[in-house]
């Protein structure tokens, strides 16, 4: 039988959900490679072994396991390399499983992290800090406006959209959308007024994962897993919601406060994101299309596996301008010109084979 | 367990849709629920479902308030087909009649043997089980509403809400469906509340009538008492003939141009 034909019948997938754990190692496992060898990749070369001697000589303190070797190539592993891509891989995963659980919620597999307006208000939080070189909180100034410009249009969109009949999912994505091309406006007045700083806000706004330390990766890495744990306990809620709010409701979910509670820990998983490391489009879209291709939907599979998928698929783009192409290009930019043409291909694919996205 | 509504009010954004209802459901029974379109039937699903809370009055599900149920209890004691159904996403046919078991599956457990012969068992009696692979966004819209019907029945529940669930089946399954539900209701003396436009299916099925028109009750009781020209006159607005009619063993009702 035709691959095509198998598919159409699930059993293809069937047996591909029965395998559902042995791909969850696979990718765990790819994932993991995919950290070490692009540790070893950039200015100074280093091979895999190596770097992984030099994470195990740091991580158990063993420092004799050094001896003979450069003394600069710890310090380009740990303190270079390692912070920016572990904070690439965390942020791909993140953006992942909040398109993931933004796709679920608003019964829209286009929706995205961004369709709520969670981008523009990072971006024009971002924007604000940049022109009046704000810096109260020192470095960390720039990501905490994006993250309370995130939050602000979140909860301005959640307002707008709710009724005395509940949040319709119609109705978000509509408000997300003024909201968002009200608040693009804001960002070219910004850089109109922006004179020097132009280049900076434009240069953030199209997102970057260079000079990250350590405590960026910690605390990014504990906010956007404990965003992962939410999801996954709400995870079988969000397929009944899936069946519509009425359904959902007499199947045992309490539709408003699981809605409000995923959209607000999404959001906040999102704004986390975009104030690391700019705006990146594309993954939260792209990533838990492929995964539900190859999982099929039910969240409890779909959501770990988009959490892996959206690591690697981000860190490899990072490492592409990193240190794959001659000079650093932003890895938003990246994103899009790559993500977009392959999203138009699966995108295209389906409406010839379903009736139905 | 039986329903009781008494002086049940609701209103949405200033209108009233649901005036001053007060009824009772009794368990062994199949109850119709008839009337014009945007009378308030669906909203009266809603109520009893609790998916909607009335704004005056008070709904009673056996000797509880309605609104002392958690949703979680709930869904474990009734089950409701809506009308309209659209998924967006690729389930399997299998996959959307086992969701029927949720109530029943603790969140993070896998459905045990009980869960799966349940699901197997609705799906070969509802003929579902020949597209038990296929995706739900593949299906007609007939075959959807079957799989949502299956859905529904897996969920084992003691009250069955069927909002207008079989109006665009064709004739056999509308009755292979019915039947099967009504098969389940009188051998464990459970509950069937169904809205319904076809007025003969209805009249085929139900025990009891539920005659709405603009939010209020025009007339309710047994069916051979209810179901008569007078109260369609009266509810819809046009001329028509009840007769009895043997072969269904039931009244029927006919119109002229």
């Amino acid at each position: 039988m035709p691959l095509q034909k198998l598919q159409k019948t699930g059993r293809f997938r069937k047996r591909l959900q029965q395998a559902a754990v042995v791909q969850f190692a696979l990718l765990a496992v790819f994932l993991g490679a995919v950290i070490i060898i692009s540790t070893g990749m950039g200015y100074i070369q280093l091979p895999p072994a190596t770097v992984v001697k030099i994470i195990f000589a740091k991580l158990s303190g063993q420092s004799n396991l050094l001896e003979g070797m450069d003394s600069i190539f710890p310090v380009v592993v740990m303190d270079v390399r390692l912070p920016r891509i572990l904070s690439a891989a965390i942020v791909g995963a993140g953006l992942a499983i909040s398109g993931v659980v933004f796709q679920g919620i608003l019964l829209n597999p286009l929706a995205d992290p961004y369709t709520l307006g969670v981008s523009a208000g990072a971006a024009f939080g971002a924007s604000l800090a940049i022109l009046f070189n704000i810096g109260m909180m020192g470095s960390y100034s720039v990501p905490l406006f994006a993250f309370a410009g995130a939050v602000v249009t979140l909860l301005f969109v959640v307002y707008l959209s709710s009724s005395s009949g509940g949040l319709s999912s119609n109705n978000l994505i509509l408000s997300g959308i003024i909201v968002a091309a009200i608040l693009s406006a804001g960002i070219s007045f910004l850089k109109y007024v922006a004179d020097e700083q132009v280049a900076v806000i434009i240069f953030w706004l199209m997102g970057s994962f260079g000079s990250k330390t350590w405590t960026d990766v910690s605390l990014t890495f504990l906010f956007i897993f404990t965003g992962f744990l939410a999801f996954m306990f709400f995870a079988r809620d969000m397929n009944l919601l899936s069946l519509g709010n009425r359904t959902a409701s007499s199947l045992g979910v309490d539709t408003r406060k699981v809605t409000i509670f995923l959209l607000v820990t999404a959001s906040l998983v999102a704004a986390i994101c975009v104030s690391v490391s700019g705006i990146i489009g594309f993954v939260g879209l792209l990533v838990p299309h492929m995964m539900r291709l190859l999982t099929g939907p039910d969240n409890r599979r779909l959501i770990p596996m988009s959490l892996l998928a959206g690591a690697i698929l981000l860190l490899i783009a990072d490492t592409v301008t990193r240190a794959v192409l001659p000079s650093e290009i932003p890895i938003g930019v990246l994103t899009a010109l790559i993500g977009g043409p392959f999203f138009c291909y699966i995108f295209r694919k389906q409406q010839r084979t379903r009736k139905v996205l | 367990m039986p329903f009781e509504l008494t002086g049940v009010n609701f209103s949405y954004s200033g209108k009233k849709v649901i005036d001053d209802i007060s009824l009772s459901f009794v368990p062994g029974n199949f109850c119709g629920i008839i009337g014009p379109n945007g009378c308030g039937k669906t909203t009266l699903l809603d109520l009893l479902a609790k998916h909607r809370q009335p704004t005056a009055g008070r709904i009673a599900y056996g000797s509880r308030d309605l609104r002392t149920y958690s949703t979680k209890e709930l869904s474990k004691e009734i089950a409701l087909v809506p009308q309209n159904f659209y998924i967006n996403f690729p389930f399997t046919v299998k996959e959307v009649v086992m969701m029927g078991r949720y109530p029943h599956i603790p969140r993070f457990s896998a459905p045990t043997a009980d869960d799966v012969d349940i699901v197997h068992e609705i799906m070969e009696k509802t003929e579902v089980s020949e597209f038990a692979g296929r995706f739900i966004t593949e299906l007609s819209g007939g075959e959807r509403q079957r799989v949502v019907f299956a859905r529904a029945l897996a969920q084992d529940t003691h009250v069955l809400i069927l909002d207008e669930a079989t109006s665009n089946l064709d004739v056999n399954h509308s009755i292979s469906l019915l039947n099967i539900s009504e098969k389940r209701m009188k051998q464990q003396g459970r509950t069937i509340i169904s809205v319904m436009q076809d007025i003969n299916l209805a009249a085929i099925y139900c025990d009891y009538l539920v005659f709405m028109s603009k939010g209020r009750i025009a007339i309710h009781g047994a069916t051979k008492d209810v179901l008569n020209s007078d109260t369609i006159h009266r509810v819809f607005n046009i001329d028509s003939k009840v007769y009895a009619e043997p072969y269904s063993d039931s009244l029927q009702l006919v119109f002229k141009k």
